[in-house]
């Protein structure tokens, strides 16, 4: 056998399967591309990786789950929303006009911070921060506070009276999904914080769910 | 009489974004694509995630779906299994024990009617037995790859077992099942 066909052979599993890699890959698959033998055996174990998919257990969907999916996908995208910023967003043009109705030491301050904020970011690489409030029922309950950069991150901290039996956090994105955050658990300050795999901007809300059930602690990311 | 669409067909009307024919295809599939997705991921709400994202790409890239290739169940499945390996990878899950996944898929757990298309009812039971025969290191090898999508030179460090030694076994094993699925072929 063409020591060519060997090698792409001996690699067939690892291709059909999708973990071939490196060098040997980039190989077999030009090889393959001149090859019809190679070619048919690496589609024989497509066929066997394939079936290895369907063999997984059914599960019964979450309840509402079809709906999500259908909201999601028929639905036209939301146009990006506005939404309160901090000082960060205070451009220096910004200032400036505000200068016309303030006293020129508090637009010196506000300069100062937000050059201060900017830089807070820019050490980083982050792009917004920013805070929402966690309210139960129509009393607030707390603060959360969003980070945008490269990871992107959360730190909530809860009011004393409403932190007893809060065991897990959840969020609900803008597209219905929602999202266990496993590091969620309150320290004895009632604050819990840590990374989140997506912007910011994508969360619609975050839910804290007592154990035993009952009323759920919601900040609303986009009011 | 009534005659169930085909899956191409749902998937054509899915593709339109007509509502009735897009909910009988999420109905047909779903119990399969958030189980794949919860095999792999482990976690429901981040497998529910998987599973939206699956049918949002199928939706958008349904133009891409060639019926010569393979089956809509195989299409939808693989986009399933890419996304859930990408999630696991991109959020560092705490790894699964194999085994665990290799019992699962030991079990026949199909809902009635939803797997039509497929594997005949004896096939995928000897694709199962097939699984369950294997020797252990290969029936590892084989789920770190298939479910877990681990390079052989992933499973050889997590493993501590030569890297060619995990090579074979993959390749060993894939070659059985496939010799399974041939016998009646």
């Amino acid at each position: 056998m063409d020591p060519r066909c060997e090698e792409t052979r001996a690699l067939a599993a690892e291709l059909a399967l999708g973990v071939a890699d490196g060098e040997e890959r980039g190989r077999a698959l030009q090889h393959l591309a001149e090859c019809a033998e190679c070619r048919t055996e690496v589609e024989k174990l497509s066929d066997v990786a394939d079936e290895l998919a369907l063999l997984a257990p059914h599960r019964e969907v979450p309840v509402g789950f079809e709906s999500r999916v259908l909201a999601r996908v028929l639905s036209p995208p939301a146009p990006r929303r506005r939404r309160r910023r901090l000082l960060v967003a205070l451009a220096p043009a910004a200032a400036a006009a505000a200068a016309v109705a303030i006293t020129l030491a508090v637009v010196s301050d506000d300069l100062r911070l937000a050059s201060h904020y900017r830089d807070t970011l820019k050490e980083a690489d982050g792009k917004e921060f920013e805070t929402y409030s966690l309210a139960a029922g129509g009393s607030d309950a707390g603060t959360v506070f969003s980070y945008e950069g490269s990871p992107s991150w959360l730190f909530i901290s809860v009011d004393p009276a409403h932190r007893p039996g809060l065991s897990r956090a959840v969020l609900v994105t803008d597209d219905g999904a929602q999202l266990e955050l496993n590091w969620f658990q309150l320290d004895r300050w009632g604050s819990s914080g840590g990374g989140i795999p997506m912007d910011p901007d994508g969360v619609a809300a975050l839910r804290l769910l007592p154990a035993g059930g009952g009323e759920p602690l919601v900040a609303h990311f986009n009011s | 009489m009534n005659v169930e669409p085909s899956d191409e067909a749902l998937l054509a009307g899915f593709a339109t974004g007509d509502p009735r024919t897009a909910a009988a295809f999420v109905r047909r599939f779903q119990s399969r694509v958030y189980g794949l997705a919860l095999t792999i991921v482990r976690q429901p709400a981040v497998a529910e995630e998987v599973a939206q994202e699956t049918f949002a790409r199928v939706y958008r890239h349904a133009g891409n779906y060639d019926p010569r290739k393979g089956r809509v169940s195989t299409w939808l499945l693989s986009i399933a299994r890419n996304l859930a390996i990408d999630v696991t990878r991109m959020r560092r899950f705490e790894p699964v024990d194999p085994d665990l996944i290799a019992a699962e898929l030991a079990i026949d757990s199909r809902g009635p009617g939803v797997d039509e298309m497929a594997l005949q009812p004896d096939e995928r039971a000897r694709l199962r037995a097939a699984i369950s025969e294997l020797p252990e290191d290969q029936r590892s090898a084989l789920v770190q790859a298939a479910y877990m999508g681990r390079t052989a030179r992933e499973i050889s460090a997590r493993n501590d077992v030569p890297l060619g030694t995990v090579k074979t076994r993959i390749r060993t094993a894939m070659l059985k099942l496939r010799s399974e699925l041939e016998v009646e072929d």
